[in-house]
């Protein structure tokens, strides 16, 4: 218990900014984002106490939890559900593109200021929100975005494709 | 990850600060070592839970408002002068400095309406005990009555005014501070019951602060309570939905037992921190009547000792019942059991403060006139169809 205990302590050291930063940016909301993340640790918790064997790595662990509490909150507020979203799109089999065309993207959009380009991330819809912030802001690679938010890497990667597109286009827009 | 840096080193900034950081991290641990020892961390202050509300960072900022004036003080009165009127009664040469200079200090301390309405509480609660003290003493004249009371009243009132500015923001943290003060005050008011003696003058004196407490209790009578609560009612005060929501699904279902409660919806992230932070405020009071308890025992004779102890057992009883209904997630159930324990124990830490400076026994006659009114206070039953009615 003890040694559970100290490796919260230490994840909660290591990942709370990230977690927080993620809530911020998905919520718009910084007081909402602190309780989600400090819902996130206390829900893990419980969770491991009671055995949690299938958390082989604690991160994705962690961001899996909080997407789940983020998602009850848009629910809350009445938003489509990123499931409903995710379905209607992700079976479109043009969307599968190469990886030097997100590459032209990702250098379109990291051209913009970063203000303006966060504002405009904000903005985005979910689930393109959602994988741009984990792909871009917590830097986690497509497996680990996989892993935490129970898809499979190519629907990550057309998530995110997508979104710089979109992202793209808003900010070409706003120019 | 080497691009889009532009928003990466943008979402950077948005940090919390190492105050809110550490706040969270002292309610984490609290949380991790678990309602099974709830009374274990006494370094775990409320400052946790403030932050917790989203307004505890803001208590740094007051140090530097409040240098300037704390020179001013110690200029004009000295800090040895300042720290001498602080147990000073009506009567006494300092007790002008205790309230217009030390207490208008502390006034000047709080920004936040969280903290202004402590303040004031604490402020109004210091009126009464001084008033108990000469009360006890047989020294309470008729214009210090009259002047304890009204200063008494002012301090209340603005305690309530920010609670209900807390409200409109937050409405758990304004039941709180509602449920605290309450509580407070009506182990004052059953106090200053028993006080109430000696000469005619000292008598009507103490019966005068008596009532303007009481007043502020709101639970002298259920009437007056229900009133209050339907007063209330209307500003969101979540504790008090939750024990709606409890009253009407019990309606609902005939049947329901706590247990069944576990109704799975997107409330529930909300509502489990809501009881967890009841939880955590009522172990802590509970820490603190159980130091109050160990620190005057030796003054104690054996009847108040056993009175105490069933009290003590009292609390504990519900505050496992409510660790017990928070592990199959009825957190409306958890929050009234929690929500009583935390009444009950700063009842208790009242009445054991009060007594460690009066020198007549309080305690017994206390208690002996809660239970002779316990026929129906068994955890409010008589309140709820007050409040529902109010709906």
């Amino acid at each position: 218990m003890e040694d559970l205990q100290h490796t919260f302590e230490a994840a909660f050291e290591a990942y709370s900014d990230e977690l927080f930063r993620h809530a911020s940016i998905r919520l718009s909301d910084r007081e909402r984002a602190m309780e989600l993340t400090q819902e996130t640790f206390m829900k893990v918790w419980v969770y491991a106490q009671k055995g949690g064997d299938d958390i082989r790595d604690l991160r994705p662990f962690l961001y899996r939890t909080l997407r789940n509490l983020i998602i009850d909150e848009y629910r809350k507020h009445k938003a489509v559900s990123l499931e409903a979203m995710a379905e209607r799109h992700d079976s479109d089999v043009e969307d599968f593109l190469t990886p030097d065309e997100s590459n032209t993207l990702e250098a379109a959009v990291g051209r913009f200021e970063g203000t303006q380009a966060l504002k405009a991330l904000e903005q985005l819809a979910e689930p393109y929100r959602e994988a741009v912030v984990m792909r871009y802001v917590d830097g986690l690679s497509p497996q680990e975005i996989a892993e935490a938010i129970e898809v499979s890497e190519n629907v990550v990667s057309v998530r995110v494709h997508r979104g710089l597109k979109k992202l793209k286009a808003m900010l070409d827009e706003q120019h | 990850m080497d691009k889009l840096t532009n928003i990466q080193n943008e979402a950077h900034k948005l940090r919390m600060t190492p105050a809110e950081k550490t706040a969270m991290k002292a309610l984490l641990r609290k949380y991790y070592e678990g309602p099974a020892r709830p009374i274990s961390s006494p370094y775990f202050s409320f400052f946790a839970l403030r932050s917790f509300s989203g307004v505890g960072t803001y208590q740094f900022l007051h140090a530097r408002v409040l240098a300037p004036l704390a020179v001013l003080l110690v200029v004009f009165a000295g800090a040895g002068t300042a720290a001498a009127a602080q147990g000073s009664l009506p009567g006494d040469l300092l007790y002008p400095v205790k309230v217009s200079i030390n207490e208008s200090i502390e006034v000047a301390l709080a920004t936040t309406p969280v903290a202004k309405a402590e303040v004031s509480a604490k402020l109004a609660e210091r009126r009464v005990e001084e008033a108990e003290t000469l009360a006890a003493r047989g020294d309470l004249d008729t214009q210090t009555g009259q002047a304890l009371a009204a200063n008494f009243e002012a301090h209340a009132q603005s305690a309530q005014d920010s609670a209900d500015t807390v409200a409109t923001d937050d409405p758990a943290a304004a039941a709180q501070l509602r449920t605290n003060l309450d509580s407070s005050l009506s182990a004052h008011g059953a106090i200053l019951a028993t006080l109430s003696g000696g000469t005619t003058e000292n008598k009507e004196a103490t019966d005068v602060v008596a009532t303007a407490v009481l007043a502020r209790a709101d639970s002298g009578t259920p009437v007056a309570l229900g009133a209050s609560l339907a007063k209330t009612a209307g500003s969101a005060n979540q504790a008090m939905t939750m024990s709606v929501s409890v009253a009407s699904s019990a309606e609902a279902t005939d049947t329901a037992s706590l247990g069944d409660a576990a109704i799975k919806n997107e409330e529930n992230p909300k509502q489990e921190a809501a009881a967890i932070k009841i939880q955590v405020r009522a172990a802590q009071e509970l820490v603190d009547a159980r130091e109050q308890f160990e620190a005057g025992k030796d003054k104690l004779d054996d009847t108040s000792i056993t009175q105490v102890s069933g009290e003590f057992v009292e609390i504990d009883t519900l505050m496992d019942e409510g660790s017990t209904t928070l592990a199959v997630n009825d957190y409306a159930g958890a929050t009234a059991k929690f929500n009583e324990a935390l009444k009950l124990s700063i009842k208790l830490e009242v009445l054991l403060r009060a007594q460690s400076k009066l020198d007549r026994n309080i305690i017994t006659p206390v208690l002996d006139q809660e239970n002779e009114d316990d026929g129906d206070s068994t955890g409010g039953a008589h309140i709820l169809p007050a409040v529902l009615n109010a709906h």
